[in-house]
């Protein structure tokens, strides 16, 4: 009897700055992407919202969606081994919310280079309710990691022994073995973590209402404060008449806002990565 | 060559000698190294040449621990716990086995033997030429013509009765298969049974333990005045096997029963009365976890939720009305929900009966039935189900079972659960900051 793998919560951003893949024992045995904080990661599931869907058709009809959480994007791969999936992302509205249970898969094109991606094996539209949850999940659960991976660094202790403490301190064995792999593999850990840390916080003020963010002190190492963003997004959905708006239109408006061009284009992206605009065609953005 | 191959003609010469088979080790050492010119890996060279000399595979000792599916020709000496006389029907001719349990020092197993050796519960047996095969997910000792059962004198095998016991395990650590178990628990219920044995009827007492860390069911074989509601005891020399799945300890004349010197209070054991969700992580490592809470994710429906029919004989789920034992029948409706329950330490699957399925569901089955008749398509009840809860969030009670497919929780009650995520973020935030030293705020 194969045990089923468990399905792993790990936020995008997290995902895409992992770059250790690793396979032991005879073909069958599956592939691991291990992270930063040690998820073991064969299986895992996303709650987030479609942000882009394209038909690549080299040869076969090849889908290739984006889905964004609050932290960065996942990067899905269907093609004719994913039938089902293929056919479901053929017919999705962007954006929408969406859940996915999938396999981790990396593709390295030359050495140092690793683009991490999903391989879906279940898709399914949600909505924004069970989205907000996988967000407090997934965050609890990363800092969970985090505080593991910390206590394993303090420790100095290597392998079964820190394996053995890992799983007294409340740690799955899978955790515990990718802890202990993580920790030999990935190089500085430490500021890695508080950056985790920080981006989890932000990911989480994501789910608190507008207007009652609590002045906790983010540390962006950019320019551009969450207030920008707020004034962008703003922007973006009093001009959207419901073709989405053009940039060069958003960029004149937000002239009045006293933001330059460059401003707006770092808020764009902080937006776009937090999933909370999309463009639907080139020079075309869009509010989720 | 000579170096290298030295070390494995001794192996080899050693393992003949427990065959009465004695070989010339020159013979051995010629016929190892032209196995090695051929190329053959050391390891099959081995195996070939035993093989040739010992007339069939080595016997090999064995504690009960130790064994492993697929292991033939063993030898084990162990004291029988129980044995049953059970009829089965083989390619149409009714033929008498004996299942029960044995044990050693090491561990309890059980057994099939195919043949009536005239074995009776306690007896301390030697018993050759066994072999092993998994039984329900567990390996299992069976013996019948080929193999020779011998009986040995139960005084001079003392260690296969009792063991001086020191400190007793927390039950949420007892696993199937041990023995020599020394635990205490509060019997929070009980209840006597009247049962057909070989020997005629024999009434046992049926119940259920709890101490801070689980709770277990217990079966005592043997009637005790200390085995009374709420009592707290101290048991010694008891063993634990698999009772429909769940690890269950049993209590035999062997085993001895004390009023416990520590008493568990309903207080101690509060939490496991009204538990707490566990954590996956926790619990899929136990060969089985008896009324338990988790919560968790519903990622997946699972092929055959929703709408079913049942064989009105034997509760079997029918395909097209014909029934897999019973053939042609009139399926009676159902309802059920197989689904995998992961949340994201440990996953699941968890299924919910024709009740829980109308609470979770918000349907009751006339109005399934009505649905299904409606579309044309039973199938359509699973895109329902599908539709209601994929992705969320559920808690469910019952008892957690390893088997052939996997690990399963049969729930004995579901919710599904909304939380204000608001809160829980505000909440979380607080608590990550808590950790942030202050100059890094």
């Amino acid at each position: 009897m194969i045990e089923r793998e468990v399905a792993w919560r790990v936020f995008a951003y997290e995902f895409n700055s992992s770059d250790f893949f690793f396979h032991e024992g005879d073909e069958r045995s599956p592939n691991y992407l291990v992270t930063p904080t040690g998820a073991r990661i064969n299986r895992l599931y996303i709650v987030g919202v479609f942000t882009e869907i394209d038909n690549l058709k080299s040869e076969e009809d090849m889908f290739r969606a984006r889905i964004s959480d609050p932290t960065g994007t996942f990067t899905i791969y269907a093609g004719q081994y994913q039938p089902e999936a293929a056919l479901f992302l053929s017919g999705v509205d962007i954006p929408s919310f969406a859940s996915v249970t999938g396999k981790s898969r990396i593709y390295e094109p030359e050495k140092g280079t690793v683009y991490t991606s999903v391989r879906p094996e279940e898709l399914s539209i949600t909505n924004s309710s069970i989205r907000d949850r996988w967000v407090v999940d997934t965050a609890r659960l990363s800092f969970e990691r985090i505080q593991l991976v910390r206590r394993a660094l303090d420790s100095k202790m290597n392998d079964e022994d820190l394996k053995a403490m890992l799983i007294q301190s409340g740690a799955s064995v899978e955790l515990a073995d990718g802890i202990a792999r993580a920790i030999k593999y990935y190089s500085g850990l430490d500021k890695y973590l508080d950056e985790l840390t920080t981006v989890i916080i932000n990911a989480l003020k994501t789910l608190l209402p507008e207007d009652h963010h609590p002045d906790i002190g983010i540390k962006t190492s950019k320019n551009v404060g969450p207030d920008h963003d707020e004034i962008i997004y703003e922007l973006m959905g009093q001009l959207d008449k419901g073709e989405g708006v053009r940039v060069a239109q958003l960029i004149d408006e937000s002239k009045h806002s006293g933001l330059t061009e460059e401003q707006v284009y770092e808020s764009v992206k902080n937006l776009m990565s937090g999933g909370k605009c999309y463009e639907p065609r080139i020079g075309i953005l869009r509010r989720v | 060559m000579g170096k290298e191959t030295a070390p494995l003609v001794e192996e080899i010469t050693r393992a003949l000698d427990t065959t009465d088979t004695a070989v010339d080790q020159d013979i051995i050492r010629e016929e190892l190294d032209r196995l090695l010119e051929f190329k053959v890996p050391p390891n099959e060279a081995k195996r070939s040449l035993l093989k040739k000399y010992a007339a069939g595979d080595i016997r090999q000792k064995k504690k009960l621990a130790d064994i492993q599916g697929g292991e033939r020709n063993i030898e084990i000496l162990a004291r029988i716990l129980n044995i049953n006389l059970k009829i089965v029907n083989i390619r149409g001719e009714e033929r008498p086995i004996f299942i029960g349990t044995m044990a050693d020092e090491t561990g309890t197993k059980s057994f099939t033997s195919w043949d009536d050796f005239g074995i009776k519960k306690g007896d301390v047996l030697k018993i050759t030429d066994c072999f092993v095969r998994i039984w329900q997910g567990m390996p299992q000792i069976n013996f019948g013509s080929g193999s020779t059962v011998e009986q040995l004198n139960p005084e001079t095998t003392d260690p296969l009765f009792y063991k001086e016991l020191n400190n007793p395990t927390p039950l949420a650590e007892l696993e199937t298969g041990t023995s020599f178990v020394h635990t205490i628990f509060r019997i929070i219920e009980i209840k006597q049974q009247n049962i057909n044995t070989k020997n005629g009827p024999k009434t046992i007492i049926n119940g259920i333990g709890a101490d801070s860390s689980a709770k277990l069911p217990f079966t005592s074989w043997i009637i005790n005045p200390e085995l009374i509601i709420n009592n707290t005891i101290e048991i010694k020399n008891a063993h634990v096997r698999s009772w429909q799945g769940l690890p269950t300890i049993n209590i035999d004349e062997f085993t001895t029963i004390h009023r416990s010197k520590t008493v568990l209070s309903a207080y101690d054991i509060e939490e496991i009365l009204d538990p707490a969700p566990v954590k996956l992580n926790c619990i899929i490592n136990r060969d089985g976890a008896f009324d338990v809470v988790v919560e968790g994710s519903i990622i997946s429906i699972r092929p055959g939720s929703g709408l079913i029919k049942r064989c009105p004989e034997c509760s079997r789920v029918t395909r097209k009305n014909i029934c897999r034992v019973h053939g042609s029948v009139e399926g009676i409706d159902d309802l059920r929900i197989k689904s995998i329950l992961d949340d994201g330490t440990g996953v699941l699957t968890i299924v919910l009966d024709s009740n829980l399925t109308q609470k979770v569901i918000d349907h009751s089955i006339e109005k399934a039935i009505t649905i299904a008749s409606t579309a044309m398509t039973p199938s359509v009840l699973e895109d329902e189900i599908k539709s209601k809860l994929l992705g969320r969030t559920m808690r469910l009670r019952g008892n957690m079972t390893r088997g052939e497919y996997g690990i399963t929780l049969v729930a004995t009650d579901a919710q599904l659960i909304e939380i204000d995520t608001i809160t829980q973020a505000r909440t979380l935030i607080q608590d990550i900051q808590h950790f942030i030293p202050e100059e890094d705020l």
